[in-house]
């Protein structure tokens, strides 16, 4: 047990999710019987009460809420269980409902994203022609910069001013 | 004499005029706290209605705190007080600064210098410990702040501050700063220590300051703020960017620390920020990568190391290495932060072109300005010394009013061309007052006058003149709305309150900052979602006084108000709650004598009132609501095709306004019409001979 506990938590901290698929392969030298048994009882005792799971259509995953946030963890299990649309979509809904604010499209090159400028424009177009994303919209602050924000939960104006401010407003207001 | 806690228990007063210096016990000034409270009491008692900033009757007072220099984190800051020349009236004014002074005055035993006369000839003045001279400084007048640093550190030894004026000061520029350690300045007081003929300050202290906690209790307290409360600079409290340990990320962050990122140009080889999370006490001083955030990525390589002042774990002043800047004459090595940075590019209005690689133009600008601006001591405005440039050439105005030889011996060649080598003409002309353009180094409200800049000027959206007075916005209605609006009316120059926008910008969704404020004043409405603002509520008034009072209480206690209070923490364990009590709880361990955040705040705002009191005094008016408190009009007129209340806008709305000030005024308990202090308040914080001396002076509210 306690080497699925470590192996869980040292992922967590480096931002990776421990999926079951891959300790049932036999990655920590366990047999998949005992795979099974020891992560019912990681989820079930208060000792391990900070391991958490996801369940996914084809997999489980694992992290460690002490070195892993909720929010980051789901957003890596969407990016295995889901199409990347989707989750960028539910990305930039969730940002505009609670902060709320744009999203900077630049963010999706970064961690977890990592997708490069061709990626993005496809993924983009992609968004743009589906009608399951048809509330993202686009909004450019004066300086280039692209942001995607929901209507659902944001004007186009609002957008717009956010948008301006953290790519230019805040640097004339230091 | 009584062992003192936390107070050195002494000041010192340095009568130029006579050159006789004494000291005096600080327990009279202990209702006022230290650093800006001590000020503003000491402008009140001694200075005369009607005296100008550049007169001998004017004084200038270093101020710090019962906190500073006790290990309390971001405790080394020093206040300055004194009557600000930029200001219509010289209406009193703080400056403040960072770097090692302030430790190194307690140090020394001080808790204060006061500063009074003229001298006939140029000094500074030696602080050594208890043995305190005033010294010729003719060696070192007419020279830059390295240049004077660098001798009088010589003469003082390593372990000293040096706090110097340059030529801009010299030349009494109202537009000047008083700098230590070279990048850590204080803007427009100056030209004050200019008119006294007072060069430096040296100080030098080897003391303790005296802590009367027991045990460990003080580091305890240090170690819960600096694993449970403390985030990054302006107390950001997520990271800029997407990272496994954080719930929420802001791109506005100055949490920048993460992957790949390094200082680059540190020595031995680069050092990479990585990621600092929350709770990693060790890596809290590689959170804030300034560097980057103010410069742009093209920082990066030539980074040393993130700088700061004493005793603070934040580091929020980039140091850098930039050889090139040897072919402009100028050292390789500069260090500053935010709007010392800033203020160039302001200056540079056309662009900045390429100097080494593509995009790196605004950080030559910034680096080269930032070196020129610093030595010769030119401070400015928040950035207004470069829009009132921009102004006088592009409205024509320059071409009318500054001679015609004067004009064409300007490289204006060089500006159009987007080239940093603009600045070494520029702020050499303002610092030694050369010619009709120096006069931009008077400040907005003079320049305005003399060249008759008109209301393309005041009501100009991207000016951002906030007042008819000659100050800029400074976390203005962009800053919650109304609120942030009040904070900007109620000072004498542009508002150096951070405890909004830090709470504004800690990167935590609305709902959280809801209720945090709910817990502050009663009401989650106290605060709108970043640009979707609602008409005014009596919650905001209540908001804007609570931010105010955190303000003047930490640049008296004195702690860093960029990093002070710890209103939100980065952990989600916390519900990411902050401690508004910690002041307090600093304040007890290390002096000994039971405070609460109740009693921190009552002084607060008596420190407050009587900054009131003394604007009432300084323009003789009681008639503050329309003398003092106005806005210029493109605060109201922006987005002409918006309402205000409209999301996506922070344009005001003129009626609302006027019900703000109200409100406010109501909370302090001021004259609700007039805004000036009455009697019964002034009374009813301990005030009474403020109110008499106002009384006397026909200047209390009917
Ligand atoms: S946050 Fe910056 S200015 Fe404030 S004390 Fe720290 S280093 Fe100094």
């Amino acid at each position: 047990m306690k080497r699925i506990l470590e192996h869980i938590k040292n992922s967590s901290k480096v931002g990776e999710l421990v999926s079951k698929s891959e300790l049932l392969k036999g990655s920590l030298e366990i047999e998949a019987p005992e795979i099974e048994k020891l992560l019912a009882e990681i989820l079930s005792s208060e000792e391990s009460s900070d391991i958490k799971e996801l369940i996914g259509m084809t997999d489980s995953f694992y992290y460690s809420t002490d070195y892993m946030s909720d929010a980051y963890a789901e957003v890596i299990f969407k990016l295995k269980d889901e199409n990347i649309e989707k989750t960028i979509s539910d990305y930039v809904r969730k940002e505009s409902k609670i902060y709320p604010r744009p999203t900077a499209l630049e963010v999706f090159k970064l961690n977890p994203f990592k997708k490069n400028d061709q990626e993005l424009e496809e993924i983009s177009k992609r968004i743009e022609a589906s009608d399951e994303f048809k509330d993202i919209q686009k909004v450019l602050a004066s300086n280039g910069a692209v942001y995607l924000y929901s209507d659902i939960h944001m004007t186009k104006g609002h957008a717009r001013g956010l948008c301006e401010w953290v790519e230019v407003g805040q640097f004339e207001n230091p | 004499m009584n062992k003192s806690y936390g107070w050195a228990g002494k000041l010192l007063r340095v009568n130029l005029t006579a050159g006789k210096i004494t000291t005096e016990p600080t327990s009279k000034y202990k209702d006022f706290i230290g650093g800006m409270g001590i000020g503003y009491k000491v402008i009140f008692d001694e200075v005369p209605a009607g005296t100008k900033a550049f007169d001998e009757a004017n004084k200038i007072v270093f101020a710090v705190g019962p906190l500073t220099g006790s290990g309390a984190p971001s405790s080394s800051r020093t206040n300055i007080t004194s009557l600000f020349p930029s200001n219509p009236y010289n209406a009193v004014g703080d400056s403040h600064m960072g770097g090692n002074f302030a430790a190194q005055l307690k140090y020394a035993g001080y808790d204060a210098i006061i500063i009074e006369g003229k001298s006939n000839r140029p000094v500074w003045l030696k602080i050594d410990n208890d043995k305190v001279t005033l010294e010729d400084a003719s060696k070192v007048w007419g020279k830059g702040i390295k240049d004077t640093t660098a001798q009088l550190a010589s003469v003082m030894g390593k372990d000293s501050s040096i706090a110097a004026i340059g030529q801009a000061g010299e030349n009494m520029v109202n537009l000047s700063v008083i700098m230590n350690g070279l990048s850590h300045s204080a803007g427009g007081h100056g030209g004050i220590l200019g008119s006294k003929m007072l060069k430096a300050i040296g100080v030098r202290g080897n003391r303790a300051v005296n802590i009367a906690g027991k045990g460990r209790e003080l580091l305890k307290l240090n170690n819960y703020m600096m694993k449970d409360l403390i985030g990054a600079n302006n107390q950001h409290v997520v990271p800029s960017t997407p990272q496994p340990w954080a719930e929420f990320s802001h791109k506005g962050s100055r949490w920048t620390a993460r992957e790949g990122l390094t200082w680059g140009a540190a020595e031995g080889g680069p050092i990479e920020t990585g990621i600092a999370a929350a709770g990693d006490v060790n890596r809290v001083g590689y959170r804030t990568m300034k560097a980057t955030f103010d410069l742009g990525p093209s920082a990066e390589k030539y980074t040393v190391r993130m700088g700061g002042c004493q005793s603070c774990p934040i580091r929020c002043m980039s140091q850098l290495r930039i050889p090139k800047l040897e072919e402009y004459g100028l050292s390789p090595y500069v260090a500053n932060s935010c709007m010392g940075y800033f203020s160039p590019q302001r200056v540079m209005f056309k662009g900045n072109k390429d100097i080494e690689e593509k995009g790196d133009g605004k950080m030559f600008a910034a680096a080269i300005g930032a070196s020129l601006a610093d030595d010769y001591g030119v401070w400015c405005n928040y950035g207004l010394l470069g829009t009132d440039l921009k102004h006088g050439y592009e409205s024509g105005i320059f071409k009318k009013v500054l001679p015609a030889d004067e004009y064409n011996s300007i490289p204006w060649n060089l500006l159009e061309e987007k080239d940093p080598a603009f600045l070494i003409d520029f702020y050499r002309r303002i610092a030694f007052k050369e010619g009709e353009l120096a006069h931009l180094g008077d400040g907005a409200y003079w320049v305005a006058k003399r060249w008759d800049f008109g209301d393309d000027y005041w009501n100009n959206v991207k000016y951002g003149l906030w007042s008819k007075l000659g100050f800029p916005k400074h976390h203005s209605n962009e800053t919650n709305g109304q609120v942030g609006s009040l904070i900007s009316c109620m000072f004498n120059r542009d508002a150096q309150s951070h405890t909004l926008v830090n709470l504004v910008g800690s990167g935590l969704p609305i709902e959280i900052q809801k209720e945090v404020v709910a817990e502050i004043v009663g009401s989650p409405d106290g605060i709108d979602p970043q640009l979707n603002y609602t008409p005014m509520n009596e919650y905001k008034a209540r908001l804007a006084k609570w931010a105010i009072i955190k303000n003047c209480l930490h640049d008296s206690l004195t702690l860093c108000n960029w990093m002070w209070p710890m209103t939100v923490s980065p952990h989600k364990s916390r519900n990411y709650r902050g401690d508004l009590a910690l002041e307090s709880k600093f304040m007890t361990v290390v002096t000994g004598e039971n405070y609460t955040e109740q009693s921190l705040d009552l002084a607060a705002e008596r420190i407050f009132t009587l900054h009131r009191a003394l604007t009432v005094k300084n323009m003789n008016t009681v008639d503050m609501r329309n003398e003092h408190d106005g806005m210029t009009d493109w605060v109201f007129d922006k987005d002409p095709d918006i309402k205000a209340f409209t999301p996506g806008t922070d344009k005001m709305d003129r009626e609302d306004m006027q019900v703000a000030l109200t409100m406010f005024y109501k909370e302090m308990g001021w004259d609700e019409k007039t805004g000036a202090p009455t009697r019964a308040t002034l009374e009813r914080l301990g005030l009474g001979d403020v109110a008499n001396q106002l009384a006397k002076l026909n200047l209390l509210p009917a």
